[in-house]
């Protein structure tokens, strides 16, 4: 990936990631503790309005019995009514209550303050034997205590209602029941306070019907709904009032009458049995959340933009000088020495590519130099290969006199042209001589150039090099004897074979014995053979002036003369070498000056 | 090696113990009170199966630890002492007499535990450590009075166990009794456990009541019943409305046949048809049997391990104090219907109902207060005392 991503990436990911999962963090806290709140809020509504309305009814239910045992009630049921109409209404005002009845035991209405029902009427059939008063009547005088009827339309009034039914004993004996009819209103008054709820918060109360939920109150957002809104028991919506007139109570988040999400309390009154839900809209309690939130999103917004921006600058201030630096070396690569990249930059880079430069400088002096020593080379080459080509030729031409004459020299020597006086054979055989030196000399001459050129043909075979010793031997015992030396022989007895070319190795040996009579004025040459680490040693030694140290490098170099100017054509030690790297072999020489010299050469045991 | 087994069982107590809270059952498995007792106990024991199966209260699974009452009060003081100071639970749900709980009482109050008592008694009291599950007289006594006066007839004869209850109970039915004109024409009272109605059924014969008000405990109902079938007397003739037998006595002594056509009056009966009373008698027959019978103080009991859980998990806190406080006002819908927690005594609102038995075995329901009717331990004075 290049950098202005990687650059990006990691800046937005370092800038952004921490400050969004620390927000996330803080909005589930900040968003949980609110609802808690919230909840704890309306929890402590919702049990100051059950208190409220609790106390009422149980006030009520002390001063309904207070009023029904006051002698005025109590005369009443013995027939005299007039009398106690001014402290009924007394009370019906004090209480706002819409009616008040007293009624039998046997279920006979023997009085209704507002003659909403006929005196007369029994509660225990007819039109009313049904009606929440006659339950309740019933029921008060089956528990014998006051008893609250559920809330209904009471037909006569229209209008929804509650009814307490105090049963009244006298002398311990049940004489009937005093009944009063409380409007709705006083209970509504109770779950009409907004306080705390906000915009949308509201009480609803509601009660079971069957299989419905009847909404009981006035609905902040449905003000027509009294009495007449219900959902069914078992909708999926408006959970809180279906579980409060189930009687269970609970809190949380959940989803109202109006389908709308909503946190809510719910809980159950038993006096009336009715489901009391206390609910506020859940975006009015999550919208300070919201807010906050939402400024923190604008302000990750505006890191992100900045933090674009910087990647931007920063990322070109890395990347162009490394492009600039690139561009270079591609065209560098490509054979152009002449280019720099050239910057003032003082950074990491800056050094980078001031040193790029420097060594692009120093290439092109190493190429300049490189090329001249080519050029110098490819002539020197050249020259070497006219001089050899030369040599070469001229020996060949050179060769083709010199071989007849030595030939016609021998001939003439052995007296197969006629007689040769001893005058005549001293002179004749000095010029066989030369001629044969020069013939010697001229076909090593050729020798080398084969060997230097790789054209030397070698037969091989597997034999042993103790029979090449016995045969340079006695070629030469001639010649050793003449000058006065001895030759040795040291050959190891149980010599392995080895594989090599028997003329070229005889050659070698010869050469060798040459050059250690050359330098050898008295003593003795030996050849020794040896077996030395899997290879087959031979050694010619001599006890001649030996070889400083400073000549030994040179010796087997071409046309080299080390020490006296013998003769020869320096050769020799050339040839030998380059036979032997042939057979895999190493020569070399071990001497001191004035201590003789022992040329050695190893060649391997092939298997 | 032995070292590390003990730790690890020490861990894995430890664990455990974390894992569990302990709570007290306190019942009589022997003697005369077990067959109306067990019943209770499996009820209490099935609650807490389905709160622990559920995940437990706050987390942590309920552990019952037993102690059997055998109907003794002596014994009963023995548990509680045991459970709360031993076994150091802070919750009980156990007694059936008056008397077991009357004794237990002070060990509750002294040492900050809570009993939930799951019998309907004689009222006159509200101990602040004891949860109320059973009616109080206004809720079953009172009304099944007035019932039988108003639908059996207007000669009463009153037949009980020796103790506090029944005792308590017939001053309540003397007076019920005088406000809807009733006469008392007999009252007799047998030893608990006592087994010889003879001369007590010749009496109740000759006193020619119209309906006999039945405040018997435990198995003396059994011989009584039997005495009287056996003395002739039917249903039909002189119907008994009983206060403290339920289904469970009736299978236990036998007595479902011959009981046919009398009446008891209780919150709660095994033939109301509500949603959670079904899944109450189905999860009951599924772990104790298909042919088995609920009654009252069993779905009280049964209402009072909710009612604990639901306080707890309310307050987050298994403090008795805090258990306490949420537990006013706190509703619930038991099988019954809705019952709540009084904000004042400790009792709960409760729906009167009163059934006759039929050839079924099952409690037909003859009336109904339609709501919870408010709990009146103490009775209203209505004016002048008779």
């Amino acid at each position: 990936m290049k950098i202005f991503p990687k650059l990006l990436i990691s800046f937005l990911l370092l800038s952004l990631l921490p400050i969004v999962l620390f927000s996330i963090f803080v909005y589930r806290t900040i968003y949980t503790m609110t609802i808690n709140e919230e909840i704890h809020v309306i929890s402590e509504l919702a049990k100051t309005q059950i208190r409220s309305v609790t106390q009422f009814f149980d006030h009520l239910e002390e001063d309904a019995m207070t009023v029904a045992y006051s002698n005025d009630v109590l005369n009443l049921f013995q027939g005299k009514p007039d009398e106690a109409h001014a402290y009924l209404k007394y009370a019906l005002d004090q209480y706002g209550l819409g009616d008040i009845f007293l009624i039998k035991n046997d279920g006979e209405v023997i009085y209704s303050f507002q003659n909403a029902i006929a005196v007369g009427t029994n509660l225990n059939s007819g039109i009313y034997e049904f009606t929440e008063l006659a339950k309740v009547f019933r029921q008060s005088a089956t528990l014998l205590e006051p008893t609250y009827s559920a809330f209904e339309y009471f037909s006569p009034t229209k209008k929804p209602v509650v009814f307490l039914s105090v049963p009244i004993l006298i002398k311990g004996s049940l004489i009937g029941v005093f009944a009063v009819e409380i409007p709705a209103e006083k209970i509504y008054y109770f779950f009409e306070n907004y306080t705390g709820l906000g915009e949308t918060g509201e009480t609803l109360v509601g009660k079971k019907e069957g299989n419905t939920a009847l909404f009981v109150n006035r609905l902040r957002h449905r003000p027509d709904s009294a009495f007449k809104f219900s959902v069914n028991l078992g909708d999926n919506f408006a959970f809180p009032i279906q579980n409060a007139v189930e009687g269970r109570s609970g809190s949380g988040i959940s989803v109202d009458y109006r389908e709308e999400k909503i946190l809510a309390v719910w809980d159950y009154i038993p006096y009336l049995q009715l489901g009391i839900v206390i609910k506020i809209d859940l975006n009015e309690v999550l919208k300070p959340v919201r807010a906050i939130f939402k400024i923190i999103t604008y302000f990750i917004f505006a890191i992100i933009i900045s933090v674009v921006g910087v990647v931007i600058y920063l990322s070109n201030s890395i990347s162009k000088p490394i492009q600039k630096l690139q561009e270079g070396m591609a065209i560098v690569g490509a054979g152009d020495l002449n280019y720099h990249v050239g910057t003032d930059a003082n950074d990491e880079i800056g050094y980078l590519s001031r040193a790029f430069d420097q060594m692009v400088k120093n290439l092109k002096h190493s190429m300049t130099s490189i090329d001249n020593l080519n050029e110098e080379i490819a002539r020197r080459k050249e020259a070497e290969e006219a001089r050899s080509n030369l040599f070469a030729m001229a020996s060949h031409e050179l060769r083709g006199p010199i071989g007849p004459i030595n030939e016609l020299l021998k001939i003439i020597l052995q007296g197969r042209a006629g007689e040769v006086n001893p005058e005549q054979k001293k002179l004749l055989s000095a010029a066989q001589h030369s001629a044969s030196r020069l013939l010697k000399v001229i076909n090593d001459i050729l020798d080398f150039r084969k060997l230097e050129v790789g054209q030397m043909k070698y037969t091989m075979s597997m034999g042993n090099l103790n029979e090449t010793l016995k045969q340079a031997e006695h070629m030469i015992q001639d010649v050793v004897k003449e000058k006065g030396l001895q030759l040795k022989l040291e050959l190891q007895p149980d010599l392995p074979n080895t594989l090599f070319d028997p003329d070229r190795l005889l050659q070698v040996v010869t050469n060798l014995i040459n050059n250690a009579l050359n330098f050898t004025g008295s003593g003795s040459i030996t050849l020794k053979s040896s077996q030395v680490n899997g290879e087959v040693r031979i050694e010619v030694t001599d006890t001649g002036v030996g070889i400083a140290k400073e000549d030994i490098p040179k010796l087997f170099k071409e046309f080299s003369q080390v020490g006296q100017n013998i003769g020869g054509t320096g050769l020799g030690l050339a040839i030998c070498k380059m036979i032997i790297k042939d057979h895999g072999g190493k020569i070399w020489v071990e001497s001191e000056k004035g201590k003789g010299s022992s040329f050695i050469f190893t060649l391997p045991i092939k298997a | 090696m032995k070292w590390i087994a003990s730790l690890l069982l020490l861990l894995g107590s430890l664990h455990a113990a974390k894992e569990s809270v302990k709570v007290g059952v306190l019942h009589s498995i022997t003697g005369t009170m077990a067959e109306s007792e067990k019943p209770v106990v499996e009820a209490t024991l099935l609650a807490i199966d389905e709160i622990n199966a559920n995940g437990g209260v706050l987390g942590k699974k309920i552990e019952p630890i037993f102690y059997d009452g055998a109907s003794q009060e002596e014994e009963f003081v023995k548990g509680a002492k045991k459970l709360i100071l031993e076994d150091k639970v802070n919750v009980v749900f156990g007694c059936w007499t008056s008397a077991s709980r009357i004794a237990v009482r002070p060990i509750f109050e002294n040492n900050n535990a809570i009993l939930f008592y799951p019998v309907q008694y004689e009222g006159l009291e509200a101990s602040e450590s004891i949860v109320y599950l059973g009616a109080a007289p206004n809720q079953q006594i009172i009304p099944g009075t007035v019932w039988s006066a108003s639908h059996l007839g207007k000669r009463f004869f009153l037949v009980g166990s020796d103790y506090i209850f029944p005792r308590t109970a017939n001053v309540i039915i003397r007076r019920t009794a005088k406000a809807v004109a009733a006469e008392i024409v007999g009252e007799e009272y047998v030893s608990v456990g006592g087994q010889d109605f003879e001369a007590l059924v010749k009496r109740l014969i000759e006193s020619k009541p119209d309906v006999i008000l039945n405040t018997l405990n435990g198995d003396s109902n059994r011989y009584f019943f039997n005495e009287l079938r056996k003395q002739g007397v039917t249903s039909a003739k002189i119907p008994t409305m009983s206060f403290s037998i339920g289904l469970s006595e009736l299978t236990a002594f036998d007595l479902l046949s011959s009981y046919e056509g009398d009446y008891a009056c209780w919150n709660y009966f095994q033939s109301i048809s509500s949603p959670e009373n079904r899944e109450f008698i189905e999860h009951f027959r599924a772990k104790y049997g298909a042919d088995r019978v609920l009654d009252d103080p069993m779905e009280a009991a049964h209402i009072g391990v909710h009612l604990w859980v639901k306080a707890v998990e309310k307050g987050k806190s298994f403090a008795v104090n805090v258990v306490l406080r949420n537990l006013y006002r706190m509703t619930y819908k038991a099988p019954e219907g809705v019952v709540v927690v009084d904000g004042t005594n400790n009792h709960l609102w409760k729906t009167v109902r009163i059934g006759k038995l039929t050839s079924e075995g099952d409690f037909e329901i003859v009336w109904t207060s339609d709501k919870p009717v408010r709990p009146r331990p103490f009775p209203l004075v209505w004016g002048p005392l008779p």
